[in-house]
């Protein structure tokens, strides 16, 4: 334990007398398995890098065990290298989970951490998948060359858990590079810890600075030095029989190649259209918040709650009134956004975990380089369709400022989040298909306008492509369903405190008679302008608290099928939802979030209007 | 496609290796080829070659050529796809296709 007073990431308490675990690894190796196996608590788990935002902390006999990010080496390069290196240098033995499929790349790492001099035990994940690949691993002779135990893991299968348990009091430290162990003994005398010395050594500036040591600048010979030991120890320990292109080979190069690949993507986003729109939004909505909530607890609650207060009172109208708290709240949450994000999230959780995101960044890095972002961008961008507040954050996988700044803004103004998509879909399922197709053309539409002008606009320049394609894999049906559940708990539980004091507000400004004040204030706007019924300007009022409930406040009223179509347009487009733009301006700054603010009400009330206009509802 | 066959530098009179020698930037190789990687001319995407084990030196094949998009490149069993501009500023020898 070097650094006592690493606050930072942990999420919980260092118990004294307790040694700190820290699992490390490079991206999608098995990790959150591996940390799920070991202390029996649910951490996310994907084939996809970048879903370990926030470090997991948990119990293993009497140590703690850290999950780190995954990372394909130690230093300060991103954010989630910050994080993980940060929980290194403070642990005390290292589990470090390998892809033996993959080992020329994952033991770059592995050798880094040995030249860090910490105690370590490497798990040698994947170890059947390896086999049946016709890669042959002599693990005797790993042991040897790394000087450090190796344990063979199949981690979703649950084998090879006791052993690596049984191996943890085994750890040592292993056999370190001999080019570097002078300049480590030197620089590790003034600093403390060799693996500090080792960072400083290598360049980390933020190391460096935190030590007030000059950076070294000799990275890229550490790292070819490295380089070259790695490619030594997989020359000795890996026999391969090879086999000839895959059908999996084939298909994830049919994925990435626009003639196959666009044609993959339109059937998916078909599949998915017909499956969230017209059956989930459909049919499942339909029957929930209509026949079981609008026909049957609603009038049941009113009816009950009618003994109590009369109806038309103000504590009426506040509990089960038409902004009930007691009815519309659950009749959204439950009825209509429950079943949505189940959906979303489990299409997500498959994407993640067959490993077609990468492929699809690939597919898209063309027209997102346009737009000033490259294909990695697309990982934020569908996250944004589950919930834009989360996206926002991840947006910090994105190498540059600039694709920061853009990607921020794209999502915030043209990307409805899941729950504001499974309303509008609900919604647009009563008009004629021409009109959904309408918003998706518009939005679409929209969404390449303001990415390309964003391009034209902000300085700087963007980062290019690099980015790991991970095996294809069949998704395991435990592992979605874990995923799923647990994204959709979180999901639901920031919502419901949303929507109750949401529907709290608009009760109260109902029933105080402000709602007819701000109706009367937008009328020119809204009816004028927009061509709606004065009463949508509620769903604006609403819209700011959250969008997914401002497209709620539409299930109300009557609307012709134009209608629709501008007022969904403009409540798309409209302001970020309230936590959205908290994140924003905790990422972004004050002047970005008023930009965003004022510039997504100008769009959405122009575009909004324009729609209007030309399907001349007006 | 950009016409890979550029005439070879000074190189080959001089080599022993029975490959064909062609230094040009990855965007200029075609699918299938088989290639050494001389230079990366980009601070982080070296740091990131070293860590997948494709930098300098490093022998990978190219497995597909998305048009005007990415490449994707091959060493061993890992992949990865470099964006068309970065390609550009990689310099590579061309051993065989």
């Amino acid at each position: 334990m070097s650094d006592a007073s690493c606050h930072g990431p942990a999420s919980t308490e260092v118990r004294e007398g307790a040694e700190t675990i820290v699992l490390v690894g490079n991206p999608n190796v098995g990790k959150s398995v591996v940390f799920n196996a070991l202390t029996g608590t649910y951490v996310d788990v994907s084939n996809f890098p970048g879903t370990t935002v926030t470090l997991t902390r948990g119990r293993l006999g009497e140590n703690d065990l850290v999950d780190t990010p995954g990372v394909y080496g130690v230093s300060s390069f991103n954010d989630e290298e910050t994080v993980a290196r940060d929980i290194i240098l403070s642990g005390d033995i290292i589990v470090n989970v390998v892809d033996a499929v993959h080992l020329e790349r994952d033991l770059f790492l592995t050798l880094q951490l040995v030249d860090m001099g910490k105690r370590m035990v490497v798990a040698l994940n994947m170890a059947d998948e390896a086999r049946r690949e016709g890669v042959g691993i002599d693990r005797d002779l790993l042991e040897d060359l790394l000087g450090v135990p190796v344990i063979e893991t199949v981690a979703v299968e649950g084998l090879g858990f006791d052993e690596l348990r049984a191996a943890i009091p085994r750890a040592r430290g292993g056999h370190a590079g001999v080019e570097l162990a002078a300049d480590l003994d030197e620089m590790a005398c003034c600093v403390g810890t060799r693996a500090e010395a080792l960072l400083v050594l290598e360049g980390d500036a933020a190391v460096s600075e935190r030590l007030g040591r000059e950076p070294g600048t000799r990275r890229d010979e550490i790292y070819i030095a490295r380089r070259h030991r790695v490619d030594d120890v997989c020359g000795h320990i890996i026999t391969e029989t090879l086999t000839g292109a895959s059908f999996s080979a084939r298909l994830s190069h049919a994925m990435m190649h626009p003639l196959t690949g666009i044609p993959m993507l339109i059937a998916l986003l078909a599949a998915i259209y017909v499956v969230f729109g017209q059956w989930v939004a459909g049919n499942v909505v339909d029957f929930l918040r209509g026949t079981v909530f609008e026909h049957h607890f609603t009038p049941w609650l009113q009816g009950l709650t009618a003994h109590v207060f009369a109806r038309g009172s103000w504590p009426f109208e506040l509990l089960v009134g038409q902004f009930g708290v007691l009815t519309m709240t659950p009749a959204t949450l439950f009825g209509v956004i429950l079943p949505l994000v189940i959906g979303f999230y489990l299409l997500l959780s498959i994407l993640e975990d067959t490993g077609y995101l990468p492929r699809i960044a690939a597919l898209a890095d063309r027209s997102l380089t346009s737009m000033g972002l490259n294909g990695r961008a697309v990982i934020p961008l569908i996250l944004g369709l589950g919930c834009v507040t989360m996206a926002t954050l991840t947006t910090r996988i994105l190498g540059s400022k600039r694709e920061r700044f853009i990607a921020t803004a794209l999502m915030a103004v043209a990307v409805p989040c899941s729950a504001q998509l499974g309303i509008i879909a609900a919604l647009m399922a009563t008009a004629k298909p021409i009109y959904t197709a309408a918003y998706f053309t518009i939005l679409l539409a929209v969404f390449v306008a303001l990415g390309t002008a964003l391009n034209k606009l902000v300085p700087g320049k963007s980062t290019d492509l690099l980015i790991d394609l991970p095996s294809l894999r069949l998704p395991r049906i435990d592992n979605l369903v874990r995923k799923t559940s647990a994204k959709v708990w979180g999901f639901m539980r920031e919502v419901t405190t949303f929507f109750v004091g949401g529907t709290l507000v608009l009760g109260l400004l109902k029933v105080l008679g402000g709602l007819t004040l701000i109706e009367r204030a937008a009328r020119p706007l809204v009816t004028g302008w927009l061509g709606l019924p004065q009463e949508t300007a509620t769903a604006f009022v609403m819209a700011i608290i959250r969008r997914d409930f401002g497209a709620a406040g539409f299930f109300t009223m009557k609307l012709s099928d134009p209608q629709l179509l501008v007022a969904m347009v403009t409540i798309t487009l409209f302001v970020p939802c309230l936590a959205s733009t908290l994140v924003v301006l905790k990422e972004r700054g004050w002047a970005y979030m008023v930009g965003l603010f004022l510039g997504s009400i100008s769009l959405a009330f122009l575009l909004g209007g324009i729609v209007a206009h030309v399907l001349r509802i007006v | 496609m950009a016409d890979p066959d550029k005439s070879c530098p000074t190189e080959s009179a001089v080599s022993v290796q029975p490959v064909v020698c062609e230094t040009c930037s990855l965007d200029c190789i075609r699918k299938g080829d088989r290639i050494e990687i001389i230079s990366v001319n980009d601070q982080h995407a070296r740091v990131q070659a070293l860590r997948f084990g494709m930098a300098e030196g490093a022998r990978v094949e190219c497995v597909t050529k998305i048009p005007a998009g990415p490449l994707v490149i091959r060493s061993g069993r890992q992949e990865i796809a470099v964006g068309r501009a970065l390609a550009k500023r990689i310099n590579v020898r061309r051993l065989s296709s």
